[in-house]
């Protein structure tokens, strides 16, 4: 019966074996030829995407030749007549299935396998001792041909999960035309239930948010874009772990579609019917998709339950009898459908209600310290996210966990009552009790391997924020953030010195020695300093060292930075005593004669303003009136001489009290002068502007000066 | 031996047989009647295992035949409407049917692809009808089953691929106690070849009976009465049927040939002949006796 399924398959087996071999190794070939014999380093089958006209038909093709193969496979589950024969024949069904699903299997296999064992013995010959040496990473013409096996293995083992189901969708469907339908249908339902579980979730669980992992996810669920982003970048996907699910699942897909062939009946081949557990399924998905966005929808009226679950019980009910309608032709079998879609609506209730009455205790539950491995808090300031550090350090769980648990408490808080707005002073004027802007997300790993992951928006007051910067001291953080010592001199992509106030900057040209010590002196002054020290010190700078380091190079052998690090450099540092030894000190001195007037503004705990976070000061840069602007040459080298520089806005401040310090360099940008403008002030004279282009952009760094600090000169003056 | 006991098929709220029972020997050429939509093969399709019972039983050789292989091979159906695989030529069919039944014989398949005027390495799908037909009859002896399930056997066929294929039937069913069912809604294609004829009608069968001993009981006269063209006395005789025309008597009467004219040549007829009777005149005086109105069913 195998040999059965190729027979009735030939023209297709001619067809796709002959376009695969075209437009996969002979269309490799062509490249490489067309290439002019330089070195790709770039292979995939991407590489045929970008040089050859592959990807218009080879990746279409591959992607849909599952459907179309168990299309022709099951093909007489359609025909009255084919049915008669093949299910008079002395086979048992069982059989007959396993036989059409290993015919079709091999069908869609042996070309692939085939074309993609002949494209890297092409590979092979063409270049035989290929390595790209670029950098610091070497990749071997092995590690390119793994790559190669690697996505043909993705393209397998997605096309046979596509395969597997469309292979029990033909088993349950009487016409072409639902069989198509359906298979499309069950395809997409995964991805869209995961989506609207996240829908669910973001709209009635506290706590409760998604992010791109769950994107990821959907797309690796769905056959056809896993194949895909596994085409784009293989080493992005855990091929391994993915393809042992996909070919699990298709083992449990296969043993399900012979028990629904045992059930079939054969009267059901030529037309529709609407009774299968498959038509069911997609019937109550659709109907769940459309109740849940009606429901949805009245929900966001008042947030009133009530008009959630109408909208969810209407719009199912109504999209079943639809959908029942149109595939059944007629109105006939709609009283036999009024039992499943009664369950159906009640399964999604039930499914709704997990989220709307929080049947599993999710926005209640905070984990017990003693279960937790480790912790982390990722939250977002205006222009970066604080992420990537796994706290371990008992004193910083408890931070977060109390952090969380005063969240928990706050549910049914109204966090703006507290607010009151001060028209006495500048309409930005605006006092919050709670941090609008702090939304941290908490994700704790337990020790018994669950992750748990939460997120609050404008739950904590700015006095818990500032709290949390016990955690910027830990060696968690140090570690996760400025390490320094895991760099080797010959990972660094750039190095660049800026003076304190980022004006002046020059790349540091040092020999590989002198990167050497460099590193281990900002390793050691690193190891000494704590958080504030570092980026909100009290003792003025001397400058600022920028080090990006190098990822390994890709294919094409560039050298692509992944890390960014700022050093700030005190002058009685290890890293100050070796700038000064190798490089001069106007390289990273302040150009003072560059200024062309300083502004100073005000800012205190007292006085929250509108957009202000503690976290940013940027803003206060760019929105505010300066309380004194400063022409005089002395005055601004006092000014700045004063100063320290509050580098990242990781930093959480507390009760400063001081002035933060504006630079103005002179003539604007066009884009920075209608950022201006915008605010309602226009003030620009002749070649002059106000705002330095780094001060409304909003750089990473800002100039502060304690009031205690300020010179005398400039105290005077202000009033 | 195929037997059915109360057997039933429903399509929906249509219910094609209902508590069907009948008893089909084996070697006998069975014919099963009925008008367009009796159920005629939904029947065949129970007995070759391609529909499941709803309730009821089906079974060849005591045996059940639904998902049962070992049965399957013993039986061969041709639909009436012949598939074939896409592109196949009548060797390829030849080969496919070959690898599932065990008893396929290439000597028959070969002698008779040579009685019959088909191409055996052209296309099936450029053949008529009626040469499409020959290829499935063609088949179905080469698989060499015991059972032969024909529906709708002769249509498409002409006259002399008709006599051909009674001719094959009757020798095979003779030679190796080949048991054919033939199903058709057209009694005169049945009676020649037929030994066993049942009547379906309604999803039941109302009528089953050896062609043989239902010709016998039933005798077909023509008389031509003296006395003036007065008609005697009848009364001893069990008529199911009378016509007149004019002076000449044409009565179907139950009971033995014999007896009959022996009883009518005491009433000194001027004229007395035994008739044939077609199977078409059998079955209608069966009906009536019946109760049912013959045309209604056929």
């Amino acid at each position: 019966m195998v040999r059965n399924g190729f027979a009735r398959s030939k023209a297709l087996i001619v067809t796709y074996s002959v376009v695969s071999f075209i437009f996969y190794p002979l269309m490799f070939l062509l490249g490489l030829v067309l290439n002019g014999g330089q070195s790709i380093s770039s292979y995939s089958l991407i590489f045929l995407a970008v040089s050859t006209p592959t990807y218009l038909v080879y990746y279409p093709m591959v992607a849909i030749m599952p459907l179309v193969i168990a299309a022709i496979i099951w093909g007489y589950l359609f025909s009255k007549p084919a049915v008669d024969v093949f299910h008079a024949m002395p086979i048992k069904k069982s059989k007959l299935y396993a036989a059409n699903y290993l015919a079709g299997l091999l069908i869609y296999s042996i070309p692939i396998i085939l074309c993609s064992v002949l494209a890297a013995v092409i590979y092979m010959l063409w270049y035989p001792t290929a390595s790209f040496a670029d950098g610091a990473a070497t990749v071997s013409q092995a590690e390119m041909v793994a790559t190669m096996f690697k996505q043909m293995a993705a393209v397998l083992y997605t096309g046979i999960g596509l395969y597997s189901l469309a292979c029990l969708v033909a088993v349950s469907t009487g016409t072409a035309f639902d069989f198509v339908l359906y298979t499309i249908g069950l395809s997409a339902a995964s991805p869209m239930l995961l989506f609207i579980s996240q829908i669910f979730g973001e709209g009635f669980l506290y706590g409760y948010y998604s992010n791109s992992d769950y994107a990821e996810i959907m797309g690796k669920i769905f056959p056809t874009a896993h194949m895909i982003m596994a085409l784009a970048d293989i080493d992005g996907v855990n091929w391994i772990g993915w393809g042992l699910g996909y070919l699990a699942v298709s083992a449990v897909l296969v043993a399900v579609g012979i028990l629904l062939y045992n059930r079939r009946k054969s009267e059901h081949s030529g037309k529709t019917y609407t009774g299968s557990l498959v038509s069911h399924i997609v019937k109550g998905l659709i109907s769940f998709i459309m109740g849940a966005f009606l429901g949805l929808s009245l929900y966001t009226i008042d947030e009133n339950l009530f008009w959630f679950y109408f909208g969810l019980v209407l719009g199912s009910v109504i999209s079943y009898f639809v959908i029942e309608t149109i595939v059944s032709r007629g109105l006939k079998t709609l009283p036999k459908r009024i039992l499943p879609c009664s369950i159906i609506v009640l399964v999604l209730l039930i499914f709704s209600s997990c989220y709307t009455m929080d049947f599993f205790r999710f926005e209640k539950f905070v984990p017990d310290i003693s279960d937790i491995s480790v912790v982390s808090l990722n939250y977002k300031t205006e222009d970066s996210t604080v992420s990537e550090v796994k706290y371990m350090e008992p004193e910083a769980i408890q931070a977060i966990v109390d952090l969380q648990s005063q969240a928990v408490e706050r549910e049914k808080t109204d966090v703006f009552q507290d607010d009151f707005y001060d028209p006495e002073n500048s309409e930005y004027y605006y006092y919050q009790k709670y941090n609008s802007l702090f939304s941290p997300e908490i994700i704790y790993t337990l020790k018994n391997g669950r992750t748990v992951k939460r997120r609050y928006q404008q739950k904590f007051t700015y006095e818990e924020v500032a709290n949390l910067a016990l955690l910027l001291d830990t060696e968690s953080y140090k570690k996760a953030n400025d390490n320094f010592a895991d760099i080797n001199y010959n990972q660094i992509a750039s190095l660049y010195i800026y003076d304190k106030t980022q004006g002046t900057s020059a790349a540091l040209n040092y020999n590989s020695r002198q990167l050497c010590e460099l590193l281990n002196a900002m390793s050691e002054d690193m190891e000494k300093m704590s958080f504030k020290e570092r980026y909100a010190p009290d003792k003025p700078q001397v400058a600022v060292i920028n080090l990006q380091k190098a990822y390994s190079p890709d294919y094409s052998g560039t050298t692509v930075a992944s890390k960014d690090y700022n050093f700030v450099v005190y002058q009685d540092s290890k890293t100050y005593k070796l700038l000064q030894q190798y490089t001069k000190s106007e390289v990273y001195s302040v150009d003072y004669e560059g200024i062309v007037s300083v502004d100073l503004v005000r800012t205190d705990s007292n006085r929250i303003t509108y957009q202000e976070s503690q976290l940013v000061y940027n803003n206060v840069y760019s929105e505010f009136t300066p309380n004194i602007t400063l022409n005089d040459p002395d005055l601004i080298k006092q000014a700045i001489d004063s100063a320290y520089l509050y580098y990242g806005k990781e930093y959480l401040t507390g009760e400063e009290n001081g002035y933060l310090v504006r630079i103005n360099y002179g003539a604007v940008s066009n884009e920075d002068k209608e950022s201006y403008i915008s605010y309602g002030e226009e003030k620009t004279a002749a070649g002059e502007s106000f705002y330095a282009e780094s001060s409304i952009k909003g750089s990473a760094n800002c100039l502060f000066i304690p009031y205690e600090k300020l010179p005398q000169s400039i105290r005077s003056l202000l009033k | 031996m195929i037997q059915s006991k109360s057997l039933t098929k429903k399509f929906d709220d249509f219910t094609a047989l209902d508590s069907l029972n009948c008893h089909i020997q084996k070697g006998s050429i069975y014919g099963l009647v009925g008008s367009n939509g009796s159920g005629k093969s939904t029947f065949l399709r129970l007995v070759s295992g391609v529909y499941r019972p709803d309730s009821g039983e089906i079974t060849v050789d005591g045996k059940s035949v639904y998902e049962n292989p070992a049965i399957k091979q013993k039986i061969f159906f041709v639909s009436d409407e012949p598939y074939f695989l896409n592109q196949a030529t009548m060797d390829e069919m030849a080969a496919f049917y070959k690898g599932l039944y065990p008893t396929f014989s290439d000597e028959i398949y070969r002698k008779l692809s040579q009685i019959f005027p088909i191409e055996r390495k052209k296309k099936i799908n450029t053949f008529s009808k009626g040469m499409k037909r020959q290829v499935m009859i063609i088949l179905a002896f080469a698989c060499n089953t015991e059972y032969i399930l024909l529906d709708e056997a002769f249509d498409g066929l002409d006259p002399m691929m008709r006599q051909l294929l009674d001719k094959l039937l009757i020798e095979k069913s003779a030679d190796s106690q080949l048991t054919v069912i033939i199903s058709s809604h057209i009694l005169r294609e049945l009676e020649d070849i037929c030994d066993h004829i049942g009547l379906l009608h309604q999803g039941r069968i109302i009528f089953e009976e050896d062609i043989d001993d239902l010709k016998l009981g039933i005798t077909k006269v023509q008389v031509i009465f003296g006395q003036n063209g007065e008609t005697p006395d009848l009364s001893g005789l069990q008529i199911i049927k009378k016509e007149q025309k004019g002076s000449l008597y044409s009565f179907v009467i139950k009971g033995k040939q014999p007896q009959i004219e022996e009883y009518l040549k005491n009433t000194h007829p001027v004229f007395m002949e035994a008739l044939p009777l077609t199977l078409e005149e059998v079955f209608l005086t069966q009906m009536e006796e019946l109760g049912y109105e013959f045309n209604n069913i056929l």
